[in-house]
């Protein structure tokens, strides 16, 4: 050990020791995200759209025995038509279908200016409440830009690339949003616990006692740093606070986290608020 | 494990090649792991992923020694850095220690269950230390529920897979050209 310790190598690994913690420090100051990141960021795009058609068709392999059945049948049919068809048309044509429902979000909300991006990482210590995408600065992302897809919020970008951005999604518990029932207008914050968004919930917190939200209102943001309106889920069921004075709402949210894949990044709106 | 048989090259241009050869092979199977372990679905079970990153970088300090397992380790925690939601350096310095750790092994005849507990210690040391400085001291909520639904998963999807990636390494390590593995220290 002790002459590990004179060696040459071991100075060379207390350098890079050093590097690493100069690199802590730099990140902790600037949150911006780094070179390498952007050098990796197509690979991994192109990586990831391989990995999600393998995982889909596994994801079928661990489904229950009955539907493996019926899944089966499902899968000669569709093995049929795909013997027919050329596999660059049908990704043509889903692309197609979800530009089409891209440009609804567009023309429902004008002023919006988006950034289109895929999920291309996830990071296995945080579950589905981090996820990375291919746009970044070069697209005109920032952070704080709200992220979404025709069925409602995913999350808030909270690190930002050249190429790649960085998500906490609407099942990291930290992620604290203003967020409102639709009906009543009603407003809490949105939060949640890991084994609630292991089932894929979340929570809309301090509702006032005496408001009349009920289960199956829609819960929407409430405005301010982020776009007004937009959709985050439904409200399955209501229970009283410890306190005695406030709600908290159990909420199933509209966009599923854990298997989203294509994205838009509201990079502007009208009426934002620093 | 047992660490290829020191094959003295009197050639230092073909040492020099071979040692190219093999940090390029590592280095190329450490990024593999990394887009493996980032890409959303791959190799997920549930919720849980393999650990590929840390699983390598012990596996290759068991054969390239103490400041190879730290070489290697640093650059696959700036790797995992790279995509995930910690800052970059956190996971590059535990795995720097991890490598150069498990490197002070590569002398030694290691067995494959030596080489799984080895892989099991350095998983509990990166995964607590995960937990406790992002969610335990920073106050996330529901701590218990983090360790029990996030790390304990990924940990123990980890173990299971290290057996696989202990002999992979072993293979690789075989094939590839033959010279003093585990460093001298001068």
């Amino acid at each position: 050990m002790r002459t590990f310790c004179k060696s040459r190598g071991f100075k060379a690994l207390l350098c890079l020791a050093a590097f690493l913690v100069g690199l802590l420090g730099y990140a902790a100051a600037t949150r911006s995200g780094l070179l390498a990141g952007a050098v990796l960021s197509p690979l991994q795009s192109a990586l990831s759209s391989a990995t999600t058609g393998v995982g889909d068709f596994l994801g079928g392999l661990f489904s229950s025995s009955s539907a493996l059945s019926e899944e089966n049948a499902a899968l000669r049919k569709e093995l049929a038509r795909l013997r027919t068809s050329q596999a660059e048309l049908d990704e043509l044509r889903r692309q197609n279908a979800l530009y089409k429902s891209f440009l609804g979000v567009k023309v429902v909300h004008p002023d919006y200016e988006f950034a289109a991006a895929r999920v291309i990482a996830t990071d296995p210590a945080e579950g589905s409440g981090h996820v990375t995408v291919n746009a970044g600065t070069q697209s005109g992302v920032a952070v704080g830009n709200a992220v979404v897809t025709p069925d409602g919020l995913v999350g808030i970008v909270c690190e930002v690339g050249l190429n790649y951005a960085k998500i906490r999604t609407l099942l990291d518990p930290s992620l604290t949003l203003r967020a409102c029932d639709s009906r009543t207008r009603a407003d809490g914050l949105t939060g949640g616990t890991v084994a609630l968004a292991q089932r894929g919930y979340l929570q809309l917190t301090r509702l006032d006692r005496a408001g009349a939200v009920a289960a199956g209102d829609l819960v929407l943001t409430y405005g301010g740093r982020y776009p007004e309106g937009l959709l985050l889920g439904e409200i399955e069921s209501l229970s009283l606070d410890s306190d005695g004075l406030t709600k908290t709402a159990l909420v199933r949210p509209f966009v599923d986290v854990r298997t989203v894949s294509e994205v838009l990044i509201i990079t502007h709106f009208e009426g934002v608020t620093e | 494990m047992t660490p290829a048989t020191p094959l003295r090259e009197r050639n230092p241009l073909r040492v020099a090649q071979a040692k190219t050869l093999r940090w390029c092979v590592y280095g190329a199977l450490l990024l593999l792991a990394f887009f493996l372990q980032s890409a959303p679905r791959a190799l997920t079970i549930g919720a849980a992923k393999p650990l590929l990153l840390l699983l390598l970088t012990v596996n290759i300090a068991l054969f390239v020694g103490p400041v190879g397992g730290g070489v290697a380790g640093a650059g696959a925690g700036f790797l995992w850095d790279l995509f995930s939601a910690r800052l970059p350096g956190f996971n590059g310095l535990i795995l720097l220690i991890v490598g150069c750790a498990c490197g002070f092994f590569a002398r030694r005849r290691i067995r494959p269950l030596a080489a799984w507990l080895l892989a099991g210690a350095a998983l509990l040391i990166q995964l607590l230390l995960d937990w406790g400085v992002h969610v335990w001291l920073s106050g996330k909520p529901d701590p218990v529920s983090a360790l029990w639904w996030r790390y304990l998963p990924n940990g123990l999807y980890s173990l299971a897979v290290a057996p696989a990636v202990y002999f992979f390494i072993g293979a690789v390590a075989r094939v590839l050209p033959r010279h003093d593995s585990a460093e001298t220290y001068p």
